[in-house]
């Protein structure tokens, strides 16, 4: 496959009309975007929703965020970006796309907590654009344009999570339809069609997403995953959005479809196909099997996915907290069985200091050199901010009956869990090691 | 809570779906549950076939709790 990505990156957004891209500037009609997603959402499960800006370095907290997807578009090749999402399964990876790199559209809504499971609800994410807990997200430096509903009562899971995500690919649409006929700031091109040095290493990556069920989903071409055995992708595939997220869950955990489209180790592996390593491909699969037998079926399935492709080492990835490691870990375990070198990224829990307890919710002896994504367990305290985005309150305390809280004060979260992206594992991330 | 009633001297094994996390944290006795929604059970099973199976489960936790060991043993039951 061969694909052209070419970059916008925008210098300020604002609402006016009519919405359109000048000079780096991204001018949007407020009010014909609010009355077209409105409008579009055929089952009416959404009963309002507005449009807010929030800017990096704003002082500002944005929170109820549900999931964040990228403004792009298909310009040359088959299919649509983001595939299968009101659009036809077709596979993609070929030709030409358009993006916006630091323009990020928020799904923001309360989902019902009433009658949900003591851990797959839709959790407050929260996103902080200064102060010390921006750094936790990457979303603390982009334009955000939030998408701050609120839903009817009495509709299903299922119809609320299709709502809302379908209103952000809608979204997504829309922008991408300003920047189809332009010319982008930057491109580059991934030509996988190359011919490879044969003595270079060949790499494979895993990415092993969440799907436990609606609210913790994650969907291919448009479907849920659910009985998804390992799949081999094509790098060009994924950066052309074929993997959308539909996780509610953990925030700290959860990989938006914003990054799904942008996954740091596909995106290097393939900068550095053809020049320091063979990138063969990436082996897609889904975590949180519910028993051990399930767990080892899905561990033998990748890493066979991963042996097929001849690879001499294997970078592999989770998403999600919790017994997802267990999946991860197991197809570790099966690559290095078989003589693939494997490495895994996983957050760490640790205690505030990050040395107390257990530190990994699993792991294997032939995980030897393994990459930290941080800590879940470090204290932050986060300042009084002037506006809050997305919603008025948040909603922290399940165990109570999620008594919604105010969302501008200062507080100190004893976990890092309710910041967006915050321990992320699929790479992104401001962490840094420091030894001692 | 394994851990604990093993060093207040009561033999104890855990039902767990994952043996593996239960290991590494230091359980001894361990059974191969069901499933992580369901570890004494499995609802996917015929009704008479889950009852079977959860009293193997117990049987075999039983058979854990009077067996000695030496290190983290891990007991498996065939599915009824």
């Amino acid at each position: 496959m061969k694909l052209e990505r070419g970059y916008f990156t925008v210098k300020d957004v604002q609402f006016g009309s009519p919405t359109s891209m000048r000079e780096g500037v991204l001018t949007i009609d407020k009010k014909e975007l609010e009355d077209l997603l409105l409008r579009e959402d055929e089952n009416k499960n959404i009963q309002s929703l507005e449009l807010e800006l929030v800017k990096p370095g704003e002082n500002a907290r944005i929170v109820h965020i549900l999931d964040t997807v990228q403004a792009g578009v298909k310009v040359e090749g088959d299919g649509d970006f983001m595939p299968g999402q009101l659009s036809p399964p077709t596979i993609v990876g070929n030709g030409k796309t358009h993006y916006i790199t630091n323009f990020a559209i928020m799904e923001c809504a309360e989902l019902p907590w009433a009658g949900k499971s003591s851990l797959l609800y839709a959790r407050d994410a929260i996103v902080d654009m200064t102060g010390p807990a921006a750094g936790y997200s990457p979303f603390s430096e982009t334009f955000n344009l939030i998408l701050r509903m609120e839903m009817v009562s009495g509709s299903s899971d299922v119809e609320y999570d299709n709502s809302v995500r379908s209103a952000g690919i809608r979204c997504s649409r829309y922008f991408g339809e300003v920047i189809r006929e332009m010319t982008p700031d930057e491109t580059e091109s991934f030509d996988f069609t190359r011919e490879v040095d044969p003595d270079l290493p060949k790499i494979a990556y895993v990415t092993q997403c969440q799907n436990q069920g609606t609210y913790s989903n994650t969907f291919l071409y448009g479907h849920e995953v659910g009985n998804c055995v390992p799949i081999r992708l094509h790098p060009a595939e994924i950066m052309d959005g074929c993997i959308v997220s539909g996780n509610y869950v953990w925030p700290c955990f959860k990989i938006p479809t914003f990054i799904q489209a942008n996954l740091p180790v596909v995106m290097e592996l393939a900068r550095g196909h053809g020049k320091n390593w063979n990138f063969v491909g990436v082996v897609f699969d889904r975590g949180h099997n519910n028993s051990h037998f399930l767990k080892q079926r899905v561990a033998n399935l990748a890493a066979s996915q991963v042996r097929l492709m001849d690879a001499d080492g294997v970078v592999i990835s989770w998403e999600g907290g919790g017994n997802a490691a267990t999946d991860a870990m197991l197809t570790l375990q099966t690559c290095e069985k078989w003589g693939i070198k494997a490495v895994p990224f996983t957050f760490e829990f640790g205690g505030p200091d990050g040395t107390e307890g257990v530190l990994l919710v699993d792991d294997v002896p032939e995980a030897k050199y393994v990459v930290s994504t941080g800590s879940i367990e470090k204290p932050t305290t986060i300042p009084k901010v002037d506006r809050v985005a997305g919603g008025k309150e948040l909603r922290l305390r399940k165990e109570t009956g999620g008594d919604p809280e105010p969302a501008d004060v200062e507080r100190t979260l004893d976990v890092i869990t309710p910041f967006y992206c915050g321990a992320n594992q699929s790479g992104i991330g401001r962490l840094a090691g420091v030894p001692y | 809570m394994q851990k604990e009633a093993e060093r207040a001297g009561i033999p104890a094994a855990l039902i767990t779906a994952i043996p593996s996390v239960a290991k590494s944290v230091g359980v001894s006795r361990i059974v191969t549950g069901g499933g992580i929604p369901y570890p004494a059970g499995d609802p996917s099973l015929p009704a008479d076939r889950e009852v079977e199976f959860r009293r193997r489960l117990v049987e075999k936790a039983l058979e854990a709790i009077s067996t000695s060991i030496e290190s983290p043993t891990v007991f498996n039951v065939t599915l009824a």
